[in-house]
């Protein structure tokens, strides 16, 4: 248990969406366990469940029933969340704030002491590849990439045991999403687990120990990339998203 | 003491964001603006010019700070969860409960700045006109921070489970009814007394009474923190009448608060 960074027993989550709060079930009962040390793609199409499931981990959605552990507390729970960093998908900020003031504003909460703040912001920046002088600017003019990489940036400031991110690529250029994809092999190379999902195939298993693939509120696959392939007979992870999606077609 | 220092962090995150807010200075601005109208409204009325610049302005700082209390109040909250900024803060080691009482705290700030701006005016406007600038107009515009206290605990409560619209309506109309709760409750025994027996009103009299009762005793006595005519006709309030007032609203915005911190609890972010 103790190796384990995430853990996931049966979870369902049903929630309550649009005017009439209709009742909208995501998740069907799905496991995971992700060890200390990974790099650990989740991937699915659209509507799948990944958000859902990483939501419910980041404690912002409560599950209806299952066991859901983060480095063996319940993510409801604040405590849960002091070694854990998380990017959102589409991240959304105070766009009044500049991007320093917003990083020593998470730095903050995320317990860094402000004597540690400045040399963490420098870090966290350098390891993004993010250009130190439009830290100062507002927030609301910023492009998709700059968000993107002040969003990786405040979700590691503390240097957390635990990264879930949310399609961290999702919007970026080529160049963009190389500089993510080599952030998140510096921080596994540091220690920290990385959870995260993504639609960018290829990087998943350029850069995945293992992968979990979610069809329709359910664990299809897990494992390395090899073991699924081989698994399902097909070439890529691609190839085998596709196959999975056109049988749970109706 | 980590859950002050995550309380105090988010209050000056919002005072922050709240200060850069333009729609703020708009309301001072009128507010202002308004206040010095009332030395017009002076001369025009019938009443002793100082008597209705006092009077105009305390009022004028209490509907402004409403207006404040209900666009940072009910907007503030509403536009972390609308534009989804509470994603990424609720992810942090922050209980829900602190992102509530920091947002209110901040707000608070907000509106002790806005009561403090607007009541230097008055007493600039009064010595302008060479009005004389009282204790009890000082206590009239203290008892208004008070009152706005209260209303900006509902904004909140009321911004956690429903749309900026309702809950502006909801927070205003607390606002109103805590401001007539005491006339409508006098207006109901009255009709009641007054009704003959037998009739329609006099049977339902007595039910209708003790729900008027029950919705005085349970939403905010507003009316209890309009001290506009103490101040206009210069009578001095007790320090216990503030004493009582002010553990009044202190210990009301706190059980709001615990109550938008329960609801919130259990909340899902989609």
């Amino acid at each position: 248990m103790s190796e384990c960074a995430i853990l996931i027993k049966d979870l369902h989550k049903t929630y309550r969406t649009g005017f009439w709060l209709a009742k909208k079930k995501s998740l069907f009962g799905i496991s995971l366990e992700v060890k200390k040390g990974e790099i650990f793609g989740f991937i699915g199409p659209n509507g799948a469940g990944k958000s859902t499931a990483i939501k419910v981990l980041a404690g912002l959605l409560r599950k209806d029933s299952g066991e859901v552990l983060l480095l063996g507390k319940e993510p409801s729970k604040a405590e849960s969340r002091i070694n854990l960093g998380y990017l959102p998908e589409q991240p959304y900020f105070y766009d009044s704030l500049s991007g320093y003031e917003l990083l020593k504003f998470y730095g903050g909460l995320s317990g860094l002491k402000d004597s540690l703040l400045e040399e963490r912001i420098s870090w966290a920046l350098k390891l993004v590849n993010a250009d130190a002088d439009w830290i100062y600017r507002r927030l609301r003019t910023y492009s998709k990439g700059m968000q993107q990489r002040v969003g990786l940036a405040q979700a590691i400031l503390h240097k957390p045991e635990l990264l879930i991110l949310d399609e961290p690529m999702s919007g970026l250029d080529p160049l963009g999403r190389r500089d993510v994809r080599e952030a998140i092999l510096a921080l596994n190379k540091e220690g920290s687990t990385i959870f995260y999902s993504s639609h960018v195939l290829s990087d998943v298993e350029a850069i995945s120990h293992r992968v979990a693939m979610i069809i329709d509120g359910k664990i299809s696959h897990t494992g390395t990339v090899e073991e699924i392939t081989k698994e399902t007979g097909r070439n890529s992870l691609e190839d085998v998203l596709a196959k999975e999606v056109s049988r749970a077609v109706p | 003491m980590l859950f002050l220092r995550e309380i105090y962090l988010i209050a000056t995150n919002s005072f922050r964001e709240a200060i850069r807010d333009k729609i703020l200075y708009v309301v001072l601005i009128a507010a202002v603006g308004l206040a010095a109208f009332s030395v017009m409204l002076g001369e025009w009325s019938v009443f002793d010019r100082e008597f209705v610049v006092k009077s105009i302005t305390v009022s004028i700082i209490s509907i402004s700070g409403l207006f404040i209390a209900l666009f940072a109040g009910v907007g503030q909250v509403q536009k972390e969860i609308q534009k989804k900024t509470i994603h990424t803060l609720l992810a942090k080691p922050v209980s829900r409960a602190a992102f509530l009482v920091g947002k209110y705290i901040g707000l608070l700030a907000i509106i002790a700045v806005h009561v403090t701006l607007l009541s230097l005016t008055l007493f600039f406007v009064l010595w302008t006109i060479d009005g004389t600038i009282s204790v009890p107009l000082v206590q009239a515009c203290y008892l208004v921070f008070w009152e706005l206290a209260i209303v900006l605990a509902f904004a909140v409560l009321f911004s956690t489970y429903s749309s900026a619209l309702i809950s502006s309506v909801f927070s205003f109309g607390i606002y109103v009814i805590g401001h007539l709760g005491d006339q409508i409750l006098k207006e109901v025994y009255f009709v009641y007394r007054m009704s003959e027996e037998g009739s329609f009103l006099h049977e339902n009299g007595q039910l209708v009474y003790n729900i008027a009762k029950a919705i005085h005793y349970t939403l905010p006595n507003l009316f209890k923190f309009n001290a506009s005519m103490q101040a206009a006709h210069s009578m001095t309030l007790e320090s216990a009448y503030l004493f009582w007032n002010s553990l009044y609203a202190f210990g009301y915005s706190g059980l709001v608060l615990c109550l938008a911190a329960l609801l919130f609890r259990n909340k899902d972010f989609v």
